[in-house]
């Protein structure tokens, strides 16, 4: 879609950062205005107000469980097609020296460790 | 160590502990966001694990000119759309429930309420899911997120006056998806108040 906006577009776009108390002192003044004297324009408010509050309102989901240990895992595992070749060639010896740290132990089998200098 | 900038530093200096650190404080927001964005608790799983990877991956490379979490949900923004462009399956909030915790909103106790609002959640998902992938993405961030305009911007992108006028947009569509769901519920709220 594209995003062509008309003059009453404009307008209305104006409501709906009115919620998000997202506009100028000298808008804001402007919206109120409207809102008072526009029934059509206190109506879309609401229903934008409404549509909000609905997304707002959905549970809080949580991961159920600790991501941090794979995530670490994961990120050992890239080590010697990662490492290595970047240490060298691209940004020298501090780059990432997390991946240093967790050594070759995490390198999963068969797979070759190159301490990169320091 | 307690603010992003002491985590991001042991890191960078060879404390991965300190990353798991990070990972346990974003990760609920992270994964939050990312389940309404893709309506799948597995994808949005992976999606946070993989931003998480990334992040650890480039974290020399975040200079801090913005917070740790915007450039993090900027690496997740990224990994979603990539995702969603391979995918647009979606699931029920009921099925995404499954297999992750869930906080409720608030304290209604009956199973009834339990029921009714769990419909609501999934009418709201679902009416989420028909939007498209932009649309949706910028809703998350302000509804959810709670960024400021300025902010998304950043992480889209975008001017701040188009985030202002997709996010009206995106509203428009959001109402006129919800609308069969609207009247409905101002009828409850009317029998509540006589009673």
């Amino acid at each position: 879609m594209t995003e062509f906006e008309s003059h009453s577009d404009i307008d209305d776009e104006l409501l709906s950062a009115y919620l998000d108390d997202e506009l100028s002192s000298e808008e804001r003044a402007r919206v109120a205005a409207r809102i008072a004297s526009d029934p059509a324009a206190k109506s879309l408010l609401d229903e934008l107000r409404a549509a909000s509050s609905k997304v707002q309102g959905l549970p809080r989901e949580i991961v159920g469980h600790d991501l941090s240990e794979s995530v670490l895992r994961r990120h050992a595992r890239r080590l010697p097609a990662v490492v290595p070749y970047q240490l060298t060639r691209r940004a020298g010896p501090s780059r990432c020296r997390a991946c240093q740290s967790a050594g070759p132990g995490a390198v999963g089998p068969g797979l070759p460790w190159r301490r990169p200098p320091d | 160590l307690s603010d992003d900038a002491s985590l991001i530093a042991a890191t960078l200096a060879g404390d991965t502990a300190a990353f798991g650190r990070l990972v346990g404080l974003y990760q609920d927001r992270l994964y939050k966001s990312q389940l309404r964005v893709l309506g799948s608790a597995e994808d949005a799983r992976d999606v946070a694990q993989d931003a998480f990877v990334q992040a650890f991956v480039k974290l020399d490379t975040f200079r801090g000119s913005s917070a740790f979490y915007t450039w993090l949900y900027r690496i997740a923004f990224n990994l979603a759309m990539s995702h969603a462009r391979r995918s647009h399956k979606t699931v029920s909030i009921d099925r995404a429930k499954a297999g992750c915790g869930s906080e409720p909103v608030d304290g209604q106790p009956t199973p009834e309420a339990d029921l009714l609002r769990a419909e609501r959640v999934e009418m709201v998902q679902a009416a989420l899911a028909k939007l498209s992938d932009e649309y949706r993405q910028i809703l998350v961030l302000r509804e959810i997120e709670g960024c400021r305009y300025d902010a998304i911007a950043e992480i889209l992108d975008l001017p701040v006056g188009t985030v202002r006028s997709r996010l009206f947009r995106a509203r428009l569509q959001l109402r006129d998806q919800l609308a069969p769901q609207m009247p409905e519920e101002r009828r409850e709220e009317k029998i509540a108040d006589t009673r």
